[in-house]
């Protein structure tokens, strides 16, 4: 009798006297009852008749033992067996007791394991074999993987990893109605120069046509099950993962790309990038605007119309706002470049701008602000700061925050018109501020700012790190050698630039240096950061692109 | 008190607010009423396994309820107690019928806890130990293997 029949008449007699099948023996598993180097057959096989009887007597005698004799049986064996044969057991036993739980428990107890790996885990596990890469690659894993890590700081491992939220989505939504393009740019993209990201992640009401689902600002991720019920693709969730903590990677370890544009012959002094498009638009003492197209890294045009230096501008998707020392703002047709309207009314030069659909700030050298209502076509102003007026910023529709020469950042009630608070501590001019209100509260040095984030960097060398909500100042960050013009936040991290020609990068939750960006040949007048870039503007008359996300050839893989 | 049966015919009787850990005996005594004083047949869980998970569910007698999902989710692997180590130091055919029979008795503590050993089991392994640690047949062909290994490269720290 041949080991198969003895194989055979196991699986027999279970199935017989009992419904419920062992791991090893359940049918479909012939891989694990074989599980020796040559098959029992075989070296049943080699044996003298004699000897081949009795063994497949043994054998079979077990087969058929019900199951609760199988125990004593076995004692008896080992009572029976001399030291090398239990040492022999014990080396045969281990191979035979392992159990590839993934492959043979159900798919929802296989998940719930899986759900407590790490990435590399969980990568090196899609890599053993074919049925743990369909469980270890689930979409419900790593979409889980992205709610712990995107836009926010991991519980577990302290990882945050960026949004990265316009351009791709923007390529893969390809052309969708207007109305579609409207609703999503007044929920996700109302950028505004160096300053949108406070804006952008701001909750704004639901617009017409929009769907029910969340908005962005406030839970990033179903943003791309939006995405993925607009039109029939929809990414992997590892891959979106996979991308990101590449980014996250490479702003790290300041692994990037760099590019410079030339062609303004005076210094830079703003700038303002849409990534979803594709479009930088930069003004400079040149008097002129450049407007770059970052694809080809080509100057596509160069604006006229200003008689003095640019020191403001910002673009949403039909226009383009720039302010100048020659104390007018300009309305440009973002898709003819030609301009459409001269505001005029700042008794001076006009230093700062930022934008929120129809309302627009801007600010000026004589210490005034004006807010504009574009659509009704009225102006008020407010007073108070005692000097130049050098960056606005609208937080919403009740609230607005500037930053001046006077050394003070005060936020403004727009109904009221009054001030609300100054935040005082700076001992030089103030030239860069951003306040940023993400939808997880930000932390620095341990401390949570419930109400958001504001950071602002000053000729006094220092950046400053402040809570929106109470004005209270939380850190100071010391690492430029000379004045801080320009600086931004996001969730993950703080830049800045400076007299000194450096930009740094800072650490926004432990509040410490990262490392320097250099290259500047002068002072580095503005900044805009990214979720994958830092574009800065300089003395030099020089824009230069860090890019962190440089190469995404690691994306090989064929969509499902 | 409650009897429960096991696969193999083991009868035991068990604390009835040991035994209701498992909502499936819970809600099965809820169906027959308290008066029956009939066993509990198991006819997934053999007498060794329900004597580990009688032994669990003894210990954790006291436990406070479990935390909502959306915390639980949040609990890392690393996260077992000194007891619930001890407890799981077993081989993986005891372990994966521990695993089955805590689904099976719907005993989420029990679950979790079988869930979390079997991912510290993967953690931080290579790709062949994995396949050693489980016994997992290699079922990709060299192209494919490469293919996916080009696939998962940027999980590695570089």
């Amino acid at each position: 009798m041949s080991s198969t029949t003895t194989t055979q008449s196991v699986s027999t007699y279970l199935a017989a006297s009992d419904k419920h099948f062992c791991y090893r023996h359940r049918p479909g598993n012939s891989k694990a009852v074989t599980n020796s180097s040559s098959p029992l057959s075989q070296r049943l096989e080699a044996l003298s008749a004699k000897d081949k009887e009795t063994v497949s007597q043994i054998w079979n005698l077990f087969a058929t033992a019900p199951r609760p004799l199988r125990p004593l049986i076995l004692d008896g064996l080992l009572d029976n067996c001399c030291l090398p044969q239990l040492s022999y057991m014990a080396g045969a036993l281990g191979p035979l007791l392992r159990v590839d739980f993934i492959s043979n428990a159900p798919t929802e107890i296989a998940i719930g394991i899986l759900q407590y790996l790490d990435a590399k885990s969980l990568c090196h596990a899609a890599r053993t074999c074919s049925s743990w890469r369909k469980l270890a690659d689930d979409d419900i894993i790593w979409h889980r993987m992205c709610e712990q890590h995107i836009d926010r700081k991991c519980k577990k491992c302290g990882w945050g990893l960026p949004l990265l939220d316009n351009k791709r989505r923007n390529h893969l939504l390809g052309k969708r109605s207007s109305s579609a393009r409207r609703a999503e740019d007044t929920q996700g993209r109302i950028d505004a120069g160096s300053n949108d990201l406070a804006v952008k992640r701001m909750k704004v009401g639901p617009p017409e046509g929009a769907t029910a689902v969340p908005t962005a600002e406030t839970t990033p991720i179903p943003r791309t099950d939006e995405v993925a019920t607009r039109r029939p693709y929809k990414r992997p969730w590892k891959e979106i993962y996979a991308e990101r903590l590449v980014v996250e990677r490479n702003w790290r370890s300041g692994t990037f790309a760099r590019t410079e544009l030339l062609g303004h012959t005076d210094s830079v002094m703003c700038l303002h990038y849409d990534e979803s498009k594709s479009l930088l638009v930069t003004g400079s003492y040149d008097y002129t605007i450049r407007v770059w197209d970052t694809d080809t890294m080509q100057c596509i045009k160069v604006l006229t119309g200003h008689t003095r230096c640019v020191r403001g501008i910002q673009m949403d998707d039909n226009k383009m706002v720039s302010g100048s020392m020659d104390r007018t703002l300009r309305i440009w047709n973002l898709k003819t470049f030609q301009c459409i309207r001269i505001l005029e009314g700042h008794a001076a030069g006009v230093v700062c701008l930022h934008f929120n659909d129809k309302m627009l700030a801007s600010g000026s050298v004589d210490g005034t602000i004006r807010v504009w209502n574009l659509g009704a076509g009225c102006c008020f102003s407010l007073a108070g700061h005692r000097d130049w007026v050098n960056k606005v910023q609208i937080l919403d529709k009740k609230r607005l925050i500037s930053c001046s020469d006077d050394s003070s950042i005060k936020l403004w009630d727009l109904d009221t018109r009054a001030e609300l608070r100054s935040f005082n501590g700076h001992v030089g001019q103030i030239q860069g501020m951003q306040a940023f209100i993400p939808h997880s509260a930000p932390r620095v040095d341990g401390i949570t700012l419930p109400g958001g984030i504001l950071i602002s960097g000053s000729l006094d060398n220092t950046i400053k790190i402040w809570c929106l909500e109470t004005g209270a100042e939380i850190k100071t960050l010391f690492g430029h050698v000379e004045g801080v013009w320009c600086a931004a936040v996001d969730s993950l991290r703080i830049i800045s630039g400076g007299q000194d020609r450096k930009v740094i990068v800072w650490d926004i939750e432990r509040g410490q240096k990262m490392y320097e960006l250099t290259g500047h040949g002068g002072a580095v007048n503005c900044c805009q950061m990214t979720d994958t870039k830092v574009l800065t503007g300089g003395e030099d008359g020089a824009i230069r692109i860090w890019d962190f996300l440089p190469d995404t050839s690691f994306m090989s893989r064929p969509v499902a | 008190m409650v009897k429960l049966t096991s696969s193999d015919g083991q009868e035991v009787s068990v604390p009835k607010e040991i035994a209701c850990q498992s909502v499936l005996i819970k809600n099965m005594l809820e169906d027959v009423g308290e008066a029956d004083d009939q066993p509990i047949p198991l006819p997934n869980v053999s007498g060794p396994i329900l004597a580990k998970v009688i032994e669990y569910a003894t210990h954790h007698k006291d436990d406070p309820p479990l935390p909502p999902e959306e915390e639980a989710k949040l609990k890392s692997s690393e996260d077992i107690d000194e007891w619930d180590r001890e407890f799981t130091n077993v081989d993986q055919g005891t372990l994966f019928e521990l695993i089955l029979a805590s689904n099976y008795l719907d005993m989420k503590g029990l679950l979790d806890l079988g869930c979390k050993t079997v991912a510290n089991m993967i953690k931080g392994k290579t790709v062949e130990e994995i396949r050693k640690t489980f016994n997992i047949q290699n079922d990709f062909t060299p192209e494919e293997e490469e293919q996916i290994r080009k696939e998962n490269e940027w999980c590695e720290d570089r």
